[in-house]
């Protein structure tokens, strides 16, 4: 009885065997589903298109690191700036200094993940297109070089606003592309802006003026089209320029912004009068013709839905009539316009001969309780139907042709050239409606007034440009006079606290000011 | 007593190879579940079970039964329909609230239709976001086909975590509840290990109506009621809340110039915020809701069908806001030839539902930030010129759904073999157009379209044998294809040139952002089950699976996993003649079961993706220069090569008894499910751009018992006397996290601490000693006094405790204290009847879990929130309203403090949420009718039901279920509301 009762069951197994077997196999090749919204690592790397993708991908992620929180402005022209603070809790510490309150910005703004992000993505692209090169011929060399070079620049540039915020920050050469993620350490800031320059410098010798020319196209335009939007020979000297500042070595900042200021017509950069720089269709108008004079910056055109609504200095300052919000959030105060603004000619912020009114191009509603700064203003594509839909569509400018030729000034000043550097700053004063200024009349041949005079110049010609506290910290370097922002100096206080997510790894310590 | 081994011996070479293989074993396939419902109303006949007693494979309807399994454990874990198709539920959540053991559903919002959870057994990942929820879910079967839910995707582009894309709809709500048969809920191991990995989080296993139950015979169900407004709202306005404040600044004798208040609080004068309120009448309605549903049926011997239809509207108790869906079903069974049966079900149901107008709702899809400084006024009539406004607002929002089968079966003898076709599929339809006179001037349109295509192929076969008249020995071959498609297209325009152009394609918006993504997932799967008893005595199974899924790495993509069972008749064993003991049997069983991994970021390894270019409040760029880009996925987290299954080892054990010829029914249930190789996103060192990075190796357990009693302590059977059921569930779940990945002991990640030995649900907070009365009460150590983040506590700052005694006061000092989820829930249900009258009554229980109190932290951090920019600090009309339990006893810290006293994460906001509710009572009549034959109508029965009448809790809130899955009560949700109704059912 049992033996039947074997076979039937050895046959059902022997078929439910044989079934099963079938279906593996021929269900392996089933479930090999491709995803729609994935790329893998060997179709990343194949073609044209693809490094296009990654190198517009390190500088999407340079803005996004930028302007994340409207950091830029924070960073630079809120804490300890000219800038006032209507009603907002996590505004006034950032002024007051008291970058350890525990309000959500603080937190996300001491992360420097988002400026590693940019040098990981850079890292690898330097690493992996050249693969591409191998894999498609319609990706040329000079195409391959000029990327890498591009993707050198962004990262050293990241490098340099890390080390302008945190100091010293782990130094990261490598894409680590492999999920190990080790343990970093803080290299020394000094080292690290050797590496950018050495970087730059690299990169100096394959960039050209022009990305493309009308017989070789870069990315399928001409260098022309590319001008004011991706980084050029003249934006890796102007981050020369500005890390040679930095570092107080003024010989080098001297000769960078000396050979800008030679070859700007080369990228047809141009001094800029003031109704063009605070028109909403003038220099900060991402596609604007005077993009050309934005020798560094960065993108947000409203035409590609890339205008944004954070990430802009006008959503800090902007407030009715111009949009529709009932207040700004931070203004200059007009005590600080009336102090920093001490000439009436200036057209930035003086008195209009013809109308005997102030001139409206810095700020709006100056009788009003809340000046509204208003530089800067171009909302959506800067010709709205309407300003009531507020998403902005201005580029952040890092440096144009004012700031290179007052930074030459700071330089000649430093190296004890103020006359040589009195000759700069002229060129601005008289750009901006004011008279030349000698040394020996209006400076009594103080240098240090000079200088003094330079970063004045530098402060009403840059406001809200993110400049003015990295401005002050280089200015107390030079003068020594201002003994608060000295005792930052000296203890490290001049940096932003590390973020406590970052401090997890117990490689790295927070910095001494704010433990 | 003389305890006899069964007959079981080893000698015999089949039974050696079963013990070899160690399987233990109990009860019959899934498709056995054929328990009728209870008859208590008349209005159902069902004579078939003689016809199952004879027969031990047989079809009935659409199912096949295999009349061989240790049954008895069923009835614990199966609902009584009947009884709940009379209370306006919604939703199968809200059928399963507190009515089968093991199963926890909170709502945790009264807005009809919209989305809902439950977890059977407990939490099996840790939940960090909305997007997580649907990982826990269990899997929702009708008549065998898993029902196939929005897939979390749709959050990918979401700035804010409230709601997804889409119509934000609870596809569950959209099912016919008057056309269930009956709602089981899975739990058991092997049964789970049976339906495979889709039932990992344990499965609700519902059959709908057929004709072979239903008879030849049309009926009727009808019936209509009326949700309540809350009555005696206690509004506010800005005198009460700038006394509230007020009260901070004279504590800390604050010079007036430094008293901060909002401009529309500045101005006492100003009426329409210190007027007298009058937003509640405009804000809160009753409003009606009814049920219509009615179904025909045939039978005969070759064939049976039925046909229903249904008709629900139900109303939230604010303006406007409701759910209807229509339903229509089907199902016909046909007999051929002897032993060939071919089946067909389909069931289509539309959703139509209309969502709240709260800000925060609107905002959130909007994704565009106004100026967020003046909230919404209290008085003179600003609520009603806002609804006024609202007039312009167009508003779709649509879910249809369709699911339906083909199945071919043959039965011959022993053998039976059955192949299927399984389809679900639902679209996801919303248009908004919100006009600009709702926000700045700057109007809205957004278009989702969406669906989810769900197709499986099923075959399976096999045989029962008798080996002798001892050993009976079932055997089954399963196997089975699925696919699943999912995909969107969504637009959103903002600014639109005029508000009568209400589409995306009527132009006119500004700018107009398009968003698509579709995802596709495939799982293979086949088993071998096992079934062998003997004697009826003992019972043993086995079953083995392989199963492949194109979520997971190539490599690691098909897993292989055991599930074995062993069931005893202890009855049959050592009462076998008892008249006091009906039934004792105990049953043990355990399973390996792969979960399904949701997404198909892990299929690849190390990629690339294009969503990285924003940055926090600003999701929507993925271009740079003009230009398509991709780069790693940084925020979201590295993915490495050899990432597996994440699966789940589950074990059982259940002791069932009934005494006194079933009058008194008790069941056990111990359980422990072990969740191992959890993905999840593990911080890594930030200096390589990425946040986490995802890693298998997580292990959580949830442990727990579950008791069912039941029973009928009066008269049974006997009409003319009363009679009484009794039935209560309870069951009890303790979580705890077993192992993280890396040997780690603790990790913090997004935001939340995990320990290995806590439980994963605990809250992690600073601990809160009250007040420093005075600078000298601050500790100081080695001359500084305690501090955070550098800022030294000073007077009017609150004590925190410092854990680790270093006088600083950080995240060391963070604990966890507390649970999200309850720790014993459970339902009781009593219910009488006399002659033709019945009554029942429904509470629910859940104690042991604690929410914290955001809605409070909000009151008192009107500093902070106030004076930051965020979408917190949307000010809904109910801000102007005073709960009645409101808790105002919250020490009076210095609003000018640096030290953010009043921040969420800490005990002073944790409040014991404990609750128990009568959720139903129902008050039933059956119509006497006379002459028993030839009489049109067959029966007639009327009921007046009331639904969620009280609660008793010592929460401050207004409702102590209105808590999110993260255990934060913002109190943001629609209440749920009090609704009563009266219905008729007839039969002719």
């Amino acid at each position: 009885m049992f033996s039947n009762l074997y076979r039937k069951i050895t046959h059902f197994l022997l078929l439910l065997g044989v079934g099963f077997s079938m279906i593996l196999v021929s269900c392996n090749d089933f479930l090999d589903v491709e995803s729609k919204r994935i790329a893998k690592e060997d179709q990343q790397w194949s073609t044209l298109e693809d490094t296009r993708a990654a190198l517009m991908g390190v500088y999407g992620l340079m803005r996004a690191a930028l302007v994340e929180n409207n950091a830029y402005w924070i960073c630079g022209d809120l804490r300890g700036g000219d800038f006032s603070v209507t009603d907002r809790l996590d505004l006034q510490a950032v002024v007051d200094n008291n970058l350890n309150e525990p309000f959500p910005i603080m937190k996300e703004i001491s992360n420097w993940r988002r400026f590693y992000a940019v040098i990981n993505a850079a890292s690898i692209f330097i690493e992996k297109a050249p693969g591409t090169f191998e894999k498609d011929k319609s990706y040329s060399e000079e195409n391959l070089m000029l990327d890498i070079a591009q993707a050198r620049v962004l990262r050293a540039f990241a490098y340099f606003n890390m080390v302008r915020i945190w100091g010293d920050v782990p130094l990261v050469t490598y894409s680590y592309d492999n999920g190990s993620f080790p343990r970093m350490e803080r290299t020394d800031a000094s080292l690290v802006l050797s590496y950018a320059k050495e970087e730059l410098e690299n990169a100096l010798t394959v960039l050209p003026f022009q990305l493309g020319s009308k017989t070789s196209l870069y990315y399928g335009k001409e260098g022309k089209d590319w001008q004011g939007i991706l980084l050029n020979k003249l934006s890796v000297y102007a981050i020369l320029a500005h890390i040679a500042a930095w570092e107080g070595n003024y010989l080098n900042a001297e000769t960078y912004a000396a050979y800008i200021m030679d070859n700007a017509s080369r990228v047809e950069a141009k001094y800029i009068g003031v109704a063009d720089l605070t028109s909403s269709q003038g220099l900060f108008l991402t596609n604007s013709d005077w993009r050309v004079s934005r020798i560094v910056g960065l993108t947000f055109d409203h035409n590609e839905s890339e205008a944004s609504q954070n990430g802009h200095l006008e959503e800090l300052t902007l407030a009715a009539p111009l949009v529709q919000k009932s207040i700004p959030d931070m203004y200059v105060s007009k005590d600080s316009l009336f102090s920093i603004f001490n000439n009436v000619d200036d057209q930035r912020f003086g008195i209009d001969s013809k109308s005997g009114k102030y001139y409206t191009s810095y700020v709006h509603n100056v009788e009003s309780q809340y000046p509204i700064f208003s530089k800067i203003k171009v909302i959506q594509n800067g010709n709205p139907a309407t300003n009531d839909y507020a998403v902005f569509g201005s580029a952040l400018v890092f440096s144009r042709l004012e700031d290179i030729t007052l930074l030459r000034a700071e330089a000649l000043c430093a190296i004890n050239q103020p006359e040589q550097a009195l000759v700069h700053l002229n060129t601005i004063r008289t750009a901006r409606g004011m008279s030349a200024v000698s040394y020996k009349k209006d400076f009594n041949s103080d240098k240090s007034k000079v200088i003094q005079a330079v970063f004045e110049e530098r402060r009403k010609e840059l406001m809200g440009e993110g400049w003015r506290w990295y401005d002050r910290i280089r200015q107390e370097k030079l003068l020594n006079n201002d003994a608060k922002l000295r005792k930052l100096i000296n203890e490290g206080g001049i940096y932003w606290p590390i973020d406590q997510d970052i401090l997890a790894n117990s490689m790295i310590e927070q910095n001494t000011y704010w433990q | 007593m003389v305890i006899t081994l069964p007959d079981f011996s080893l000698q015999k070479p089949f039974c050696r190879l079963l013990v070899a293989v160690g399987f233990l074993g109990f009860s019959g396939t899934i498709a056995s579940q054929s328990n009728t419902p209870e008859d208590f109303d008349s209005l159902e006949i069902y004579e078939k079970e003689s016809f199952q007693k004879k027969k031990i494979l047989f079809n009935v309807g659409p199912r096949l039964v295999v009349n061989r399994g240790m049954d008895s454990d069923k009835t614990n874990d199966i609902l009584n329909i009947k009884n709940l198709q009379r209370s306006q539920f919604l939703s199968i959540q809200q059928l399963l609230k507190g009515n089968a053991s093991g199963v926890y559903t909170q709502e945790n919002n009264g807005e009809p239709g919209s989305v809902q959870s439950m977890l059977i057994r407990g939490i099996s990942s840790p939940i960090f976001s909305n997007k997580d929820v649907s990982g826990v879910q269990p899997a929702v079967y009708v008549n065998g086909i898993p029902l196939s839910l929005d897939h979390p995707y749709v959050y990918d582009i979401k700035q804010y975590d409230v709601n997804p894309i889409g119509s934000a709809t609870n596809i569950l709500a959209g099912l016919d509840i008057q056309a269930i048969e009956s709602i089981e809920v899975i739990k058991d191991p092997l049964a789970l290990a049976k339906l495979g990995p889709l039932a990992a989080n344990g499965a609700i296993w519902i059959v709908t109506k057929d004709g072979y139950y239903g008879g030849s015979n049309v009926s009727i169900n009808a019936s209509g009621g009326i949700v309540f407004a809350p009555s005696k709202i206690k509004m506010t306005n800005g005198g009460y809340e700038r006394a509230f404040r007020q009260k901070f600044y004279d504590t800390y004798k604050i010079p007036s110039e430094q008293q901060y208040y909002p401009s529309y609080l500045a101005d006492p004068r100003e009426s329409s915020y210190f007027g007298e309120p009058d937003w509640a009448d405009s804000y809160y309605k009753s409003s009606p809701l009814y049920n219509v549903s009615a179904s025909i049926g045939g039978e005969n011997s070759l064939a049976n069908y039925i046909f229903t239809l249904g008709l629900t509207e139900e109303s939230g108790i604010t303006k406007n806001v409701g759910n209807t869906k229509y339903n229509i079903g089907f199902a016909l069974n046909i007999t051929p030839l002897p032993g060939f049966t071919v089946s067909t079900y389909i069931n289509a149901n539309r959703i139509d539902r209309k969502r709240n107008r709260n800000f925060i709702d609107r905002l959130t899809e909007i994704e565009y930030l106004p100026d967020l400084s003046t909230p919404i006024a209290p008085s003179g009539g600003a609520y009603e010129r806002f609804l006024g406004y609202d007039d312009l607002t167009k508003e779709e929002n649509l879910n249809n759904l369709l699911n339906g089968y083909l199945s071919m079966r043959y039965i011959k003898n022993r053998f039976h073999v059955n192949t299927r076709v399984l389809l679900d599929y639902n679209t996801n339809v919303r248009h908004v157009f919100w006009p600009s006179t709702l926000m700045e001037s700057v109007s809205f349109v957004s278009d989702y379209s969406g669906y989810n295509r769900r197709l499986i192929g099923n075959a399976s076969v096999g045989y029962l044998f008798d080996l002798t008249s001892a050993h009976a020995l079932d055997l089954c071959w399963d196997g089975s294809i699925q696919s699943d498609y999912y995909h969107y297209n969504y637009s959103k325009g903002y600014d639109g040139e005029d508000d009568t152009k209400t589409t995306s394609n009527s132009g006119g918006f500004t700018r107009i952002y398009r968003f698509a993504d579709r995802l596709e997932t495939r799982l293979v799967s086949t088993s071998f089950a096992l079934d062998y008893n003997f004697k009826k005595l003992l019972y043993a199974s086995a079953l083995v699976r392989y199963d492949g899924a194109s979520n997971v790495q190539l490599d690691k993509r098909w897993l292989f996993s055991p599930a074995f069972s062993l069931g005893w008749d202890l009855r049959k064993q050592f009462f076998n003649n008892s008249a006091f003991v009906s039934k004792l049997s105990l049953k043990a069983s355990w399973a390996r079961l792969g979960h399904i991994v949701q997404s198909d970021r892990f299929t690849l390894g190390p990629n690339y993706v294009s969503s990285e270019l924003g940055w926090s409040g600003q999701s929507m760029i993925s271009s740079s220069n003009g230009f398509a880009t991709v780069t790693r996925p940084y925020s979201i987290g590295w993915v490495d090569y050899g990432m597996g299954w994440p699966y789940s080892d589950k074990l059982g054990i259940d002791l069932n008894a009934s005494f006194l010829n079933n009058r008194v029914n008790i069941g056990l249930s111990f359980y422990e499910n072990r969740e191992k190789e959890i993905i999840v996103q593990m911080p890594v060192s930030q200096d390589f751009g990425y946040k986490y990075k995802f890693v298998n190796g997580m292990e959580i357990s949830n442990r727990g018992v579950e008791m069912n009693v039941s029973a009928s302590p009066l008269a049974i059977n006997d009409p003319n006397r009363l009679s009484w059921d009794i039935s209560l569930n309870m069951s009890f779940n303790q979580n705890e996290l077993k192992k993280l990945p890396s040997e780690l002991n603790e990790v913090v990640t997004n935001s939340r601490k995990f320990e290995v030995g806590k439980s994963v649900d605990a809250f992690w907070i600073y601990q809160n000693n009250g007040i420093y009365a005075d600078n000298s009460e601050v500790p100081v150590k080695d001359g500084t006094p305690l501090s955070i983040n550098g800022v030294p506590f000073q007077k009017g700052d609150p004590k925190w405790t410092d854990v680790n005694g270093d006088n600083i006061i950080d995240d060391n000092d963070r604990v966890l204290k507390g649970h999200a989820l309850p720790r014993f829930t459970g339902g009781f249900t009593n219910q009488f009847k006399y002659k033709q009258f019945d009554f029942s009554f429904h509470c629910f229980f859940a104690l042991g879990h604690s929410a914290l109190n955001v809605r409070d932290q909000q009151r008192y951090d009107f500093m902070t929130l106030d004076r930051t920019k965020s979408i917190r600090s949307v000010k809904e009309i109910f801000f102007w309203q005073e709960l009645p339990n409101q808790k105002d006893d919250y020490p009076i810290y210095n609003p000018l403090s640096k030290v953010h006293p009043y921040r969420a994460e800490q005990d002073l906001f944790l409040e014991k949420l404990s609750y128990l509710k009568l959720r139903n009572a129902t008050v039933g009549y059956t119509l006497p009718l006379k002459g028993e034959k030839n009489r049109i109508v067959k029966s007639l029965y009327f009921y007046l039901t009331a639904n969620n009448l009280f609660t008793i809790t010592g929460f401050s809130g207004n409702d102590p279920e209105l808590v999110g899955f993260n255990g934060n009560y913002d109190g943001y949700s629609i209440p749920i509301p009090r609704s009563a109704s009266l219905g008729l059912r007839f039969k002719f």
